[in-house]
């Protein structure tokens, strides 16, 4: 008996490291429950989504801080984006042009109409001018722009209330651009500024990576055609200047669709490349003053091309070969459909949601190529925050975004007053829902 | 070594109780914990191995599940309906308390795939639930101050609603 004890010891203290309390035989005779260690507590919060861990924070302080860990949040940033994407369910952000208001919403799912009581969330700026300009692992990035020409790059995560505003640097932003560098583990903001000097005007490409520390560093040999005036005033242009993130292979980008190109920038080699648009040849009656709009879909770049009586969504399989865009939905023509539509996202059952202008929203089933145009009502309750913000200026772009606990890392906030803060909506009433999905 | 092989041989656990169980050598290869103790050994383990972190009713548990998933693995059509309607009934046939008895063994005794299992399912279970309901579940006594919970429900705001009450 004694050299198996002395042998099942060992292994406890093999087992220890896992956070295990060896329980001697005489004690354990009574039933005494040892808690449950730090350990095994975390393997049951990584399977929470990002909403209800946010709100476990309120459990204790030793919790509070687990959820906060950045090696907490960095795995269950990738456990969801892996393996369960249930847990960090797509929102839409919404954001006005005047940039006083920003909203969130739940993404469009049939348990909307279970659950008919989901509150909207409506966000007042602390004042006017912020502009979103993309998101990336649940933290949404802006700038504000006020009269003095003074820029800063703000993060902002909805779920940890986590709120961190760069340096300020003068002059006006154009082409932006936020992402995640994996070489370096960090978050940039990239950004065309122009600001007005003694002898004239001076352009420069400047990087923000967001640290304590950081500056707004100068990035050489940027492309002519982000400079060129006659692109950065082109009315077309105008939604075209906020660049959309993608991550895919090895390669961290930013993208803008410039006419007929895909302009890109890459963060971790912060240099720049292009590669052509699908079916730009001059037959299909496509003017070269017409643009489009980039989107990402599963993690390819995608673009909506409106012809004759239909639109065409495209997908570029490989990023960077012009060869593999691919068509993935045709949508017909609809009276109520108006241009731009912006293709948001793909389901988990295959459904491809694209939105038009005045809320309409189009559904594609990718495996029977059926169309469902899902003319939504305008009392309807999911629409009720778009009811509420169409009272002002129009919005263009939808942003979707997937919630997280992350902040940079090292970061803390350094806001030290809430620069946002939610609105509740007045009770509307309810709905008169004439859609099936 | 013996010409015996390996599916043949019967490993003896002993439970905290001092009740023993016959394993198959095969199920016992899923008890990372005993496997370990095994390769450790010089020679052969023919006496029963005691295991003093683990009681009769979770030994038992564990078995039964490791049994069934080795039987469904092997057999050949509707093995993933079966094994899901008698993973759901595995689940839903214990209390609180013993769901958190079974983890503690399981990790104990280091088995994978019901700990996946098992970890599941209490997410399933505290999800959707209040923070109080939570530390009643785990035993945590809250070590807040009032002023900061009520500062932390208001960061938190919009987590807090769709939450069913206890």
């Amino acid at each position: 008996m004694d050299k198996h004890m002395q042998i099942m010891n060992k292994e406890a203290k093999r087992n220890a490291s896992r956070g295990l309390e060896l329980v001697s035989c005489s004690r354990a005779r009574t039933r005494q429950l040892a808690d449950l260690s730090e350990e095994m507590i975390m393997e049951i919060l990584l399977r929470l989504p990002t909403r209800t861990l946010a709100s476990l924070k309120s459990v204790c302080r030793s919790w509070r801080n687990l959820i906060s860990t950045p090696d907490f949040t960095r795995k269950h940033l990738r456990r969801s984006c892996l393996r369960d994407s249930s847990l960090t369910p797509p929102r839409i952000f919404y954001c006005t042009h005047d940039g006083w208001y920003g909203g969130i919403e739940s993404f469009f799912q049939p348990s909307m109409l279970d659950n008919p009581s989901k509150p909207t969330k409506v966000a007042r700026f602390s004042r006017g001018g912020y502009r979103i300009v993309g998101s990336c692992h649940g933290l949404l990035c802006f700038f504000d722009s006020d009269a003095d020409h003074h820029i800063h790059a703000i993060l902002w995560n909805p779920c940890t209330g986590f709120i961190f505003q760069s340096p300020q640097i003068n002059g006006r932003s154009y082409f932006s651009g936020f992402g995640y560098d994996h070489l370096s583990d960090t978050y940039k903001f990239y950004a065309t500024i122009t600001k007005k000097v003694a002898s004239g005007v001076e352009s420069s490409a400047r990087i923000y990576t967001f640290g304590p520390t950081s500056s707004w560093r100068r990035i050489d040999d940027i492309p002519s055609t982000l400079l060129c005036p006659r692109t950065v005033y082109d009315p077309c242009m105008a939604d075209n200047l906020k660049g959309v993130f993608l991550s895919s292979g090895n390669a961290c980008t930013i993208n803008w669709c410039v006419y007929d190109v895909v302009l890109y920038f890459d963060l971790g080699k912060e240099t720049y490349g292009r590669f052509t648009l699908p079916d730009r040849d001059s037959n299909n009656g496509y003017s070269w003053t017409h643009c489009t709009s980039l989107y990402v879909l599963r993690d390819c770049l995608s673009v909506c091309y409106r012809k004759t009586q239909r639109w065409i969504v495209w997908q570029m399989k490989e990023y960077g070969e012009a060869k593999s865009w691919t068509p993935l939905a045709t949508i017909p023509f609809h009276p109520q459909l108006y241009d731009p539509l912006q293709p948001l996202y793909i389901s988990e059952s295959d459904v491809l949601f694209v939105m038009s202008r005045s809320f309409k929203l189009v559904l594609c089933n990718l495996n029977d190529g059926s169309i469902d145009f899902s003319m939504i009502d305008s009392c309807s309750n999911g629409m009720e925050f778009c009811l509420y913000l169409s009272q002002y200026s129009s919005f263009r772009m939808a942003y979707i975004f997937h919630e997280s606990l992350v902040s940079p890392n090292g970061l803390q906030s350094n806001s030290s007053k809430m620069l946002l803060h939610f609105i509740k909506s007045e009770p509307k009433p309810k709905p008169n829902l004439s859609f099936t999905w | 070594m013996s010409g015996i092989s390996d599916t043949e041989r019967m490993i003896t656990l002993k439970t905290v109780e001092g009740t023993l169980f016959d394993v198959k050598s095969s199920i016992a290869k899923d008890l990372k914990t005993v496997q370990a103790f095994i390769d450790d050994s010089d020679d052969d383990v023919t006496s029963p191995i005691p295991l003093p972190n683990v009681f009769t009713r979770e030994l038992s548990r564990i078995l039964d599940y490791l049994n069934n998933h080795h039987r469904f693995r092997s057999g050949i059509e509707k093995a993933d309906e079966e094994m899901a309607r008698y993973d759901a009934e595995f689940a839903k046939s214990m209390s609180h308390e013993e769901l958190k008895a079974l983890i503690l063994a399981a990790n104990y005794l280091n088995v994978k795939d019901l700990l996946e299992f098992l970890n599941q399912t209490v997410a399933d279970v505290i999800q959707n639930k209040s923070v109080e309901f939570v530390r009643n579940f785990f035993g945590i006594e809250n070590d807040y101050t009032p002023e900061e919970e009520e500062k932390l429900r208001n960061e938190n705001e919009w987590a807090f609603n769709g939450v069913e009450q206890d």
